[in-house]
């Protein structure tokens, strides 16, 4: 099975892609793995639109665990499985929650266990700061590790607002050569292509 | 399935015992912990590093001790102990990753003469090195003579000479005001110029000390308008009280195993107090009462050379005769006494 985690800034819209890319790929029903920092683990039933409403919103830092879906695709004759793993947003510098350290730690922890990354930035906040480096060094960096992986994708989130369509092609440009999908989270956009590039990597 | 269930803590310790232990311990920033996360950990050896600068607590204390025994300078004290916590909890900061401010130390010593300026500049060049402020810690004491040069140009370059010198310590100007007396054409002038310049490009690395008399350092300060506001501590040494001048007096004796008796220390006080009313210019406080103990000492010394079976309390005690003061201390013999004395 493959390790698949989604990382990023906080608040680019890892959760909501998480569980829109589960129920595009035809889940009713979601078993969650919570990874909490302290090491314990839990799981939980969700119906889709509960689990929306339960593991997504609008603050900074909602996600504060792992938290893992097993999604099933057909391949060949069988199926196989993959674990997408939602993980707590990053921020540049420390942060000064010693909590807030501690799920970001289990993000780095992950990311370094990872068989494919799938990395989002927020394609309007890109453009509000006039490029992705003027974001800081983060998203260029996670950029960097990710390619020494198979299966690293950048998603360009947000691309539904006339500001994310203007930041996905500062994106173009300065992350030439990198895998980059402009997708919407919430409105499912681009999610067939997400869906093929996660599909050859099982 | 999922085997992340049974991950206990400790794996977690083990697996990422290094960088993203650091991050979350909040000891290395994020990007320099994801820069390293596949890399080498280098960062065991920096932070074995740190370690090391912790001051040395006995020797400062011992050091600490030594100032609060000076008599007086309450301000002084007061402001040593500012700088040092205020150096502690930069490196604090520092250790947290927050924003520190760069630590300038460039002071001026106003006071007159006597009041102490040399003897705090020798130990806060020690307390400033055991605080891991000066690598060296030396103390280089200049006057004009040292840096004024003979000719055209020589002037930077003897100054930046002693700059070299001074790096890792203190660099110390007595009477520093001279340095603006001489008029237009001076060469003094240059040697201001050079000083202001190199404790800018030096500030991490030296800690420039103006000293002079207060009225004079005033005025000199007026000459270069960049000057006052380079150096960010200005330390005013009053002149001691009568009382103070009494203890220091009592303190020299009992370091050299004399006494004062009851008659001499009452003359003593007598005369301490009328030169303090009188605000005597040439008053030299602290090295006056050292120079009147010295000079009490030879007197005794003569008065019992006479004396064929000198008890031991005949040798420790000092009588109002052997106390000369004021007479014989003329001007110029004072200011020579100094110039010995800045050795």
């Amino acid at each position: 099975m493959r390790n698949c985690l989604v990382i990023g800034r906080t608040n680019v819209g890892k959760t909501i892609f998480t569980v829109n890319f589960a129920e595009f790929l035809g889940l009713k029903q979601m078993e969650v793995y919570f990874q909490l920092p302290d090491g314990t683990t839990r799981q939980r039933k969700f119906e889709v639109s509960s689990a929306r409403q339960a593991l997504s919103g609008t603050d900074v830092h909602k996600t504060r665990a792992l938290q893992s879906i097993t999604l099933n695709l057909p391949k060949g004759k069988g199926i196989r499985q993959i674990k997408l793993t939602d993980s707590t947003g990053l921020a540049d510098g420390i942060h000064p929650d010693l909590e807030m350290r501690e799920a970001m730690a289990q993000t780095l922890h992950e990311l370094r266990n990872a068989d494919c990354i799938l990395h989002m930035i927020d394609a309007k906040d890109v453009y509000r700061n006039g490029g992705l480096s003027a974001l800081g060094e983060l998203d260029l960096q996670i950029a960097e590790l990710g390619q020494k992986k198979q299966g690293y994708l950048c998603l360009a989130n947000k691309t539904d607002l006339p500001e994310g369509q203007s930041g996905f092609r500062l994106m173009q440009k300065e992350l030439k050569g990198l895998k980059l999908l402009p997708i919407s989270a919430l409105h499912r956009i681009g999610f067939r292509e997400v869906k093929e590039h996660v599909w050859r990597l099982v | 399935m999922i085997r992340s269930g049974q991950r206990t803590p400790n794996q977690s310790v083990k697996n990422g015992g290094d960088v993203i232990d650091q991050y979350r311990n909040g000891e290395v920033a994020l990007n320099d912990a994801l820069r390293r996360l596949y890399g080498p950990t280098t960062y065991g050896g920096r932070r074995d590093g740190n370690r090391s600068i912790p001051t040395d607590t006995q020797r400062f204390q011992q050091i600490m001790n030594e100032l609060d025994q000076l008599i007086g300078l309450k301000n002084v004290k007061k402001l040593v102990k500012e700088v040092y916590a205020f150096i502690q909890i930069q490196q604090k900061r520092a250790a947290a990753k927050l924003a520190t401010e760069p630590i300038v130390l460039h002071m001026i010593f106003k006071g007159n003469p006597g009041t102490g300026k040399t003897t705090v500049a020798r130990i806060l060049a020690r307390l400033l090195r055991e605080m891991g402020v000066l690598s060296k810690g030396h103390l280089i004491e200049l006057e004009r003579a040292d840096l004024v040069g003979e000719y055209i140009g020589h002037t930077a370059q003897k100054t930046r000479d002693h700059v070299k010198k001074a790096l890792g310590g203190i660099m110390f100007i007595d009477e520093a005001y001279s340095l603006a007396r001489g008029g237009e054409k001076d060469f003094g002038k240059e040697a201001i110029d050079c000083l202001v310049k190199s404790m800018e490009d030096h500030k991490n690395d030296f800690v420039l000390i103006l000293a002079g008399y207060g009225y004079e350092m005033d005025a000199f300060l007026r000459t270069n308008p960049g000057l006052p506001s380079r150096f960010p501590i200005t330390l005013e040494f009053e002149d001691y009280g009568d009382g103070e001048l009494m203890q220091i007096a009592d303190m020299m004796l009992r370091q050299r195993e004399y006494k004062l008796s009851t008659d001499a220390s009452h003359k003593l006080r007598q005369y301490l107090r009328q030169a303090a009313a009188e605000g005597r210019r040439n008053f030299s406080n602290a090295r006056m009462v050292r120079n009147a103990i010295e000079r009490a000492i030879r007197l005794q010394a003569v008065r019992l050379l006479d004396s064929s079976r000198p008890t031991r309390d005949e040798l420790m005690r000092i009588e109002p005769e052997d106390l000369v003061l004021g007479e014989g201390h003329s001007h110029e013999e004072l200011s020579r006494d100094w110039a010995n004395k800045r050795r």
